[in-house]
């Protein structure tokens, strides 16, 4: 449905982007994850057609950006950074104006502006002068913005800023859904959000594309060895020597002692594979119960840290289990 | 066509819901009055060629007042991500912008209807000037305002968009008055620039196509700098 290839971006005196290359398959959801100023916003200028790449070319649905700009345009629905407001407006008045824009038939109009007003919940507001609405409702009134004329693909440049938490979840839900018609490419700068709805996820730093996977795939592909948790009935000084013993483990720390002489341990191993089973026999030898063991995830949080600060520490990208904490559960990701 | 009537009638509404609107045509026709008043006082006669001489010249101070918002608001507030992703090509965007303009100055200009009522009420006086001196009046308003939304799209400040559309009047004005005391041959070349030495002749009652073709192009020429500027900036 999307296809980036190799955009280049050079502004006059700031850094742009550089090579990007990505394609979004059609019903996909795909989430821009990346630092402040990282070239998020221009890679959405550019898909949408606002700004034009230095070098590369982008496609939508079988359009070129430089040889059909309407065609592009036409299947874009686009919600800025900043949304595209008249705060002298009224909801309504604002929304059919934007609807008349994007080619909505006359007939169709009032249709039209009342479903995007009840997918976005501004029944209530639709008289009001956008001016006088709060930041999560003058976000809203963008959203609906674009989604006028349902088009195909919806470029959504952080869609859940300034909302409260119960609009978060009722937006991130509303962008769930309309993933199933719609091809999305979402930025946003906060992680869990990205890894809760997003099908893939483009990670970019300094205006380069540093890693393009699933989620899922991302935490896999950066899982060096494994990561496992364990809860064990025995001191700390009576527990520390059996892990010190074992070659495999590369790396453990220690988290927290627990009523009853428990201690809770994350453990790192340097290959795939047996370590849980190693633990349990290692453990049942030194007749140490081993009360609990659980296999821990990176979160995308951690990835996102690993990749774009690795720069700053080259040798030791992923080895840092006692300053980012236990990662997520894999349970949790699903 | 609807694309651009929707885009120059959300322009007529804002616009006139807007303060700016009414301060600038009481303005405009406040220093009218003085000009109306004056020749009247003055001169004793029935006349409103006279007062519309001047009129052109308040307008050159109120054109970039109208025009500086035009767009270099809209790209501040980012409402220009709006129109620039839509389906919708520049031309219809700044024609769009420009037909509200023109129409907000026809606005403006039909308020002089009140002055002249006024005259044609007590006295007879020829139809023909006033009616040649309104089509001068339009034509180079248009320019103005033209000229006032290139500068607009130069900038994301008012400020500065509407200074430099006002310097570039201004100089079209001063053009005028250099080449009309230098004299010679010169003189004339740079006073044939002057945007308003055409209007002089529009005020004699006289419809000249060569005056009628200078602002027509000059209409042309900025607007096509305008959309080809808002084009050019997706490159940067």
């Amino acid at each position: 449905m999307i296809e980036v290839s190799n955009i280049t971006k050079i502004y006059p005196n700031q850094r742009g982007v550089k090579n990007i290359n990505f394609t979004v398959a059609k019903g996909e959801l795909l989430g821009l994850l990346g630092p402040n100023g990282a070239g998020k916003t221009t890679i959405m200028r550019m898909v949408t057609g606002y700004l034009y790449p230095t070098r590369g070319t982008i496609k939508v649905g079988g359009c070129d950006l430089f040889d059909d700009p309407l065609g592009v345009r036409k299947q874009i629905g686009y919600l800025p950074e900043i949304p595209p407001i008249y705060p002298e407006m009224s909801v309504l008045d604002y929304l059919k104006f934007a609807a008349r824009l994007k080619g909505v038939k006359k007939r169709e109009l009032n249709a039209e502006t009342n479903r995007v007003m009840e997918l976005t919940g501004l029944e209530q507001v639709r008289r009001q002068l956008i001016g006088s609405l709060s930041k999560g409702f003058r976000q809203r009134v963008g959203l609906a913005q674009a989604l006028l004329n349902s088009p195909p693909v919806l470029i959504l440049d952080e869609p859940t800023v300034g909302l409260d938490p119960k609009q978060i979840i009722e937006i991130r839900n509303l962008i769930s859904n309309l993933a199933h018609e719609h091809t999305v490419i979402l930025s946003s700068h906060i992680l869990p959000e990205v890894n809760l709805i997003c099908n893939r996820v483009v990670i970019i730093d300094q205006g380069q594309l540093v890693a393009i996977d699933t989620p899922d795939g991302l935490a896999r592909q950066l899982r060096e060895g494994q990561k496992v948790e364990i809860t064990v009935k025995g001191s700390r000084p009576e527990i520390e020597p059996v892990l010190k013993n074992v070659k495999e483990i590369r790396e453990w720390s220690f988290l927290e002692t627990l009523p009853d002489n428990t201690c809770r341990f994350l453990v790192q191993s340097e290959t795939e594979g047996n370590l849980q089973e190693l633990l349990f026999k290692t453990f049942a030898k030194a007749d140490l119960p081993l009360l609990e063991m659980r296999t821990v995830n990176l979160s995308l949080e951690e990835i996102f840290l690993q990749l774009t600060t690795e720069e700053d520490d080259p040798n030791n990208p992923g080895n840092k289990p006692s300053v980012s904490g236990p990662g997520k559960e894999d349970a949790a990701n699903g | 066509m609807d694309k651009i009537t929707n885009i120059m009638r959300r322009e007529l509404s804002s616009y006139f819901l807007s303060p700016i609107a009414y301060v600038l045509m009481a303005v405009f026709i406040a220093l009218y009055g003085v000009f109306f008043t004056g020749v009247f006082v003055t001169y004793g006669v029935a006349n409103l060629q006279f007062s519309l001489a001047n009129l052109l010249l308040v307008f050159l101070f109120i054109a970039p007042l109208m025009t500086m918002r035009a767009l270099a608001e809209e790209r501040k507030l980012g409402i220009e991500e709006l129109y620039m992703t839509a389906p919708i090509t520049t031309t219809e965007y700044i024609l769009g912008k420009f037909l509200a303009l023109a129409i907000s100055y026809l606005v403006m200009l039909s308020l002089l209807l009140i002055h002249f009522g006024i005259v044609f009420y007590f006295a007879k006086p020829d139809w023909g000037p006033v009616l040649s001196s309104l089509t001068g009046l339009m034509l180079a308003g248009f320019t103005f305002l033209a000229i006032g939304l290139f500068t607009s799209s130069l900038s994301d400040s008012q400020i500065i968009s509407g200074l430099a559309g006002f310097g570039i009047l201004l100089s079209y004005w001063l053009l005028g008055w250099v080449g009309n005391s230098m004299g010679g041959k010169w003189g004339e070349i740079i006073g044939n620039l002057s945007l308003l030495s055409y209007y002089q002749d529009f005020n004699k009652g006289v419809i000249d196509t060569k005056n009628i073709i200078f602002y027509l192009s000059n209409i042309g020429v900025f607007l096509f700098l305008t959309i080809r500027h808002m084009e050019a900036r997706r490159w940067r």
